[in-house]
């Protein structure tokens, strides 16, 4: 299934690419933090007034929080189950505590009708909770939908996955090179394509965050 | 939130018109300083005093520390009566109970210093990693990584630029934060500021908003809060850690679990006040800290505006907050104090007029006072040469922070055109922060659930109340006076004054008042006998010596330097020194809402006549008076030391109630230097009549003024007393004029007169003549100059030979007869911790003196004879030893007992006597005396034992 996967914060970047750039800034920020941390930290408590703090700041109504939360909500659900996604959280915690490395990025199976449904509404759900209009959650949830319908693999190349499972991953998606690229900064508004991906093979260390090139470009 | 804005009655409106532009809320110091200084004295000396207390409990073996709680219990103290009683009875045989204790003493000194050691370093090491934890790599990302567009850093760095500030801040950015806030922490030589996300995602779109947030937090650095906000931080979580945790579970130990129950129920209530006291202080640092906070807040608003913020978010809060209305507005309210940030509303309100920077409220200052209550309890953990220190510091920080305050509410309703506030409620609430916590403190109840006369603690109250008005006076003069000069130096000054003067007021209440709030432990003939003057006390106890005796326990008792007396100088002599600044040319104090000089010059000299003439009648009659047995010059010493101070204090008070009833503004202030004058002069008077009064008569002494104690006794009981008569004057005066007034109104009406609420145009006061402003300003000068030169002389000499002085004060107002458990608990205890030691250690001796006895009628020859002997002589000094030792013991706990111990004691005496006898001429007469007494001291013994066994005190055999 992981062979089919599209990483959660791949599809934040796609959607608030396309519906909420002045975002972008927060997920270059967000880049740091592996999974478990970003979905903790954006999940916690509004701290409004901390001493020395100004008191007086609003909380805005940030798309990011709103589809990275939603989307791994929902992720949670289709593929683990519950004890496994504390169990996961724990183990994020501990490692954080322990100083060892990040853990492994969330990644999203291909979706079956109802359960893309289900991420639809996890979206507006969350949407709503966090204060966005209903409207403007509509667009995002129909954002976060496309892109991952966009990411459904070819009938073919599933077909195939399904046969070889571990077959070559070029059929699936060429094997892009995770590198730096000098000039664009890792924060660097990146094109909705360039995370049409799949991460058919075991990649190096991860580099969540950092902008990837199709082979073919 | 009480808002103390009730004016003084009479005080009236400042005259001049209000200023347009708001008042720049920088213009005196704020205060909250020394606020923070409160918090910190009171978290290190609660560390001092809590630290070696759990140590102990955690360290000391119980039956060391059982036997030592049974020394107090074996000299009878009954941990059931008051303090004052139990003290009396500690100091029936202080050497015999120190011993005790000392034997079964456990010292952790050096683990309790230990531990503060490591609590310091926890402390510091907590300041130093608190911004490291703040900015760890799973919090915030560095400024450059989240600026992607390269907009934000040039904007921060002309904010920066802006706000003048000597060290760039290191900015970081929490990307997860959805709230477009920011905070500034870290150290104050390495800022931090935190970014919101939400801030940062809104940088572009509401720039203004941006500006405002950065700015705000630019301001806290700029007016250095980090530092002192962090240090607090460090140190109230230590504190909570590893002090007060500790602290708590040994304390609910003592008080629920540990020993048996009849003991834990004997100590419940002091047990439970120290328990509730540790709760009051958590309460009371909580909410100081959360209001400083609040007050800082509103400082960096400010700021922020004045360095070009927009307001409109500080609008936008304040329109999306909705204030609590109808019955929710306590609890809002009462939310509110919980939160670290004021208002929206205020906050908005403050950028336009910041009053509430000037406004007097009621928590700051009940807090205040509870928290240097509680601060006076734990620095007791100090030794008693620190008290005066303790005092000083302790009446530093209440006088300063009440002070501090009353002094910009001044300035504000002066420039403001508002009422001037009265400064009593401040002195209330201050005071009413004390009682609080006397009363759920253990300091006034020790040992019992409430004190017995807690209406004592209504002299502190007084003393607050006096000296908060006094500075509110003070500071109007000054405020009005030198309008022109910054107010700083002059409110330094005007705090110094107050602050010593309830420093020496709490040196005497720590030292003699607080024995009162257990009602009056002193007898006429105890105080009296304590001058250690030949003829004291008399054998004929009138009503002149009970007098005599309660004079001498006020304040001014205690009349060497260290206790401050001196400072009550100052409170009129600040007055006099103003009434200098007022006759000089230009000088405005003269006019609205100063101290008369007129009224003070006149008013005092008045007084000092009057006080002179009363002088000269007291002594002619005390020339002619019988006082105490004849040739006994200790009477007539005392007396001619205390009935002129007695007519000095009087003549103080009245004249201060005169005075302060004939005048309008600054009344006390008025009324005090009155009084000094008329003090100055009596002392004056009184020397001059008493050294003539020294030459006649057959009872001659010889006086001079370094050996008088006048002075220290006029100046620190007159002025406290001359103040408060200065209260009732003034009450008085306002019910004479409401009367007056009530009447002329009546006459009017039948008259058809004009309507008498028309007010009377005020007559316009003429300006002194320059000659007459010059011979009073001479005056002024004059009359500080002669006060502070025999006031420093008097200093001087305090502790000089041949002063009438007393030693120490102990209560001896005996004990009632403790009931039957706690008499049986003291037997018990009396046995346990020496007393069958010591019977054991008799019966020994004795035995040992049987076996040489015996030895000596069965020794064969005279080699044999004479070791036997030699076992006699030992055995004699064996027995004396244990004699001795057992004499040295305390008394048995009730006088049954203690009559049968003195059999033991005085038998064994004999025994010995009669021992040494036979020692040193050893025939039939002596070994027969030396038989007798031996079985009467055997007797003696068996009696003791069967006695204690009877009374439940040890197990039969």
């Amino acid at each position: 299934m992981d062979v089919e996967a599209l990483r959660v914060r791949d599809l934040v970047r796609q959607v608030v690419t396309e519906v909420a750039p002045e975002e972008l800034p927060l997920l270059a920020g967000l880049a740091g933090f592996d999974d478990a941390t970003a979905v903790q930290r954006l999940g916690g408590e509004v701290r409004r007034r901390e001493p020395l703090g100004f008191g007086l700041g609003e909380v805005a109504a940030l798309v990011t929080p709103v589809v990275w939360l939603a989307v791994d909500q929902a992720t949670q659900q289709i593929v683990g189950t519950w004890v496994q996604n504390r169990v996961a959280r724990t183990g994020a915690a501990l490692r954080r505590v322990f100083r060892r490395s990040a853990s492994e990025p969330v990644v999203i199976p291909p979706l079956t009708r109802e359960q893309l449904v289900l991420v639809q509404r996890s979206v507006l759900t969350m949407a709503a909770q966090r204060g966005l209009e209903p409207e403007r959650a509509a667009v995002i949830a129909d954002a976060v939908v496309t892109r991952l319908v966009l990411a459904e693999p070819e009938p073919e190349a599933a077909v195939v996955a399904e046969v070889e499972p571990d077959g070559p991953p070029e059929l699936l998606a060429p094997r892009t090179p995770v590198r730096p690229s000098g000039s664009a900064l890792p924060d660097a508004p990146v094109q909705p394509n360039e995370f049409t991906r799949r991460d058919g093979v075991p990649e190096g260390p991860e580099q969540p965050d950092e902008p990837t090139r199709p082979a073919g470009d | 939130m009480v808002v103390l804005s009730s004016g003084a009655p009479g005080a009236g409106a400042a005259e001049q018109p209000a200023d347009a532009a708001p008042l720049d809320e920088r213009v005196l110091v704020a205060g909250t300083t020394l606020r923070f200084v409160l918090i910190l004295a009171l978290l290190a000396a609660a560390s001092v005093s809590m630290i070696p207390r759990t140590v102990w409990h955690l360290l000391a073996s119980p039956e060391k520390a059982n036997l030592e709680v049974a020394c107090y219990l074996a000299a009878g103290i009954d941990p059931s009566v008051s303090a004052n009683a139990s003290f009396v009875q500690s100091r029936r045989q202080p050497a015999a109970l120190e011993e005790c204790t000392a034997r079964f003493a456990q010292d952790f000194t050096l683990v309790s210093v230990g531990v503060g050691l490591v609590a310091l370093a926890a402390a510091s090491a907590v300041y130093r990693l608190l911004p490291l934890w703040r900015t760890r790599r799973t919090r915030v990302v560095p400024l450059d990584i989240v600026d992607v567009h390269g907009r934000l850093r040039p904007l921060l760095d002309e904010l920066v630029t802006v706000a003048g500030l000597n060290r760039t801040p290191r900015f970081v950015v929490d990307p997860a934060s959805r709230t477009t806030g920011a905070v500034a922490f870290g150290r104050p030589r390495r800022p931090v500021i935190r970014l919101d996300g939400g801030l940062v995602v809104t940088a572009d779109g509401e720039q203004e908003r941006f500006r405002a947030v950065v700015l705000h937090e630019l301001a806290h650095l700029h007016h250095k809060d980090i530092g002192i906000t962090y240090a607090t931080v460090a140190l109230w979580r230590v504190f909570l850690v590893l002090v007060l945790l500790p602290w708590t579970a040994v304390g609910l130990d003592v008080l629920l679990l540990r020993g048996s129950a009849e003991v834990r129920g004997m100590y419940a209530p002091f047990n439970t006040h120290a328990q509730l006291l540790g709760g009051l202080l958590v309460l009371a640092v909580y909410l100081s800290r959360l209001e400083i906070l609040r007050h800082r807040e509103i400082y960096a608003d400010l700021m922020a505006a004045r360095w070009g913020a927009s307001a409109q978010p500080w609008e936008d809060g304040a329109a999306r907050q909705h204030a609590g209305e109808g019955w929710r507005r306590p609890f809002v309210r009462f939310a509110a104090l919980w939160r670290t940030h004021p208002a929206p509303a205020l906050r908005r309100a403050s950028l336009a007029d910041p009053k509430v920077l000037f406004t007097l409220r009621a928590l700051p200052l009940l807090l205040t006072g509870l928290a240097a209550d509680i601060l006076v309890w734990h620095l007791n953990a100090l030794l008693y040469e620190f008290l005066w220190p303790g005092a000083v510091l302790v009446a530093g920080l209440v006088v300063g922070i009440g002070g501090v305050a009353l002094w910009r509410a001044v300035l504000y309703a002066l420039r403001a055109g508002r009422t001037v506030p009265s400064g009593w409620s401040v002195g209330l609430w201050l005071g009413l922060g004390v009682v609080v916590g006397e009363l759920t403190g253990p300091r006034a109840a020790m040992n019992q659930w409430l004190p017995a006369h807690p209406e004592a603690l209504l002299i502190l109250v007084a003393a607050l109340v006096l000296l908060m008005t006094w500075t509110t006076q003070n500071a109007e003069w000054w405020l009005r006076a030198r309008r022109e000069h910054p107010p700083g130096p002059a409110m330094l000054a005007g705090l110094a004054v107050p602050a010593l003067a309830y420093a020496s007021v709490q040196y005497w209440w720590r030292s003699v008042g607080e024995v009162l709030t257990d009602g009056w432990p002193f007898t006429t003939a105890g105080v009296l006998a304590s001058y250690g003057l030949p003829g004291l006390p008399p054998s004929d106890l009138g009503p002149l010596w009970h007098v005599v005796a309660v004079l001498g326990l006020l304040p001014g008792t205690l009349t060497g330097a260290g206790s401050l007396w001196w400072a009550q100088v100052l409170l009129w002599a600040l007055p006099v020194l103003a009434l200098v600044a007022a006759s000089r040319p230009g000088g405005e104090g003269a006019r609205g809402g100063g101290q008369s000089p007129v009224a003070g010059l006149a008013g005092g000299l008045t007084g000092g006549i009057a006080c002179s003439a009363g002088l000269a009648v007291a002594l002619a009659w005390l020339r002619d008076a019988e006082l105490g047995d004849s040739g006994a010059v200790g009477p007539l010493r005392l007396a001619q030391m205390m009935v002129p101070v007695l007519v000095i204090c009087a003549a103080m008070a009245l004249t201060a109630a005169v005075v302060a009833a004939l005048t309008d503004s600054g009344w006390l202030t008025t009324g005090l230097m009155a009084a000094g004058i008329t003090a100055l002069l009596g002392v004056v008077a009184a020397h001059i009549l008493v050294r003539a009064n020294a030459g006649s008569g057959s009872s001659a002494v010889a006086w001079s003024l370094s050996r008088e104690a006048h002075l220290p006794y006029a100046v620190a009981l007159g002025t406290p007393v001359a103040g408060l008569a200065a209260f009732v004057g003034r009450g008085v005066g306002l019910a004479g004029r409401g009367v007056a007034l009530l009447v002329r109104r009546v006459t009017t009406r039948r008259k058809g007169g004009p309507h008498p609420d028309a007010r009377p145009a005020p007559v316009e006061e003429r300006p002194l003549r320059p000659k007459w402003r010059r011979a009073v300003r001479l005056a002024a000068v004059g009359a500080v100059v002669t006060w502070i030169g025999a006031t420093a002389l008097a200093v001087d000499v305090s502790a000089a030979s041949g002063r009438v002085s007393r030693p120490a004060l102990v209560p001896d107002r005996p004990a009632p007869e403790p009931s039957a458990a706690v008499s049986r608990l003291q037997h018990q205890a009396w046995a346990a911790a020496g007393g069958l030691e010591r019977i054991e250690a008799l019966r020994t001796v004795e035995l040992r003196y049987s076996a040489a006895f015996t030895a000596v009628g069965e020794a064969t020859d005279d080699a044999g004879f004479l070791q036997a002997m030699d076992r006699v002589t030992d055995a004699c000094g064996a027995m004396d030893q244990a004699t001795r030792r057992a004499g040295a013991y305390l008394d048995v706990p009730s006088a049954a007992g203690q009559r049968i111990w003195t059999r033991v004691l005085t038998r064994h005496r004999e025994m010995t006597d009669t021992c040494r006898a036979l020692a040193m001429r050893p025939d039939p007469t002596t070994a027969k005396a030396a038989d007798i007494t031996h079985q009467n001291a055997i007797d003696s013994v068996d009696a003791m034992s069967y006695w204690l066994a009877e009374k439940g005190a040890i197990r039969p055999k």
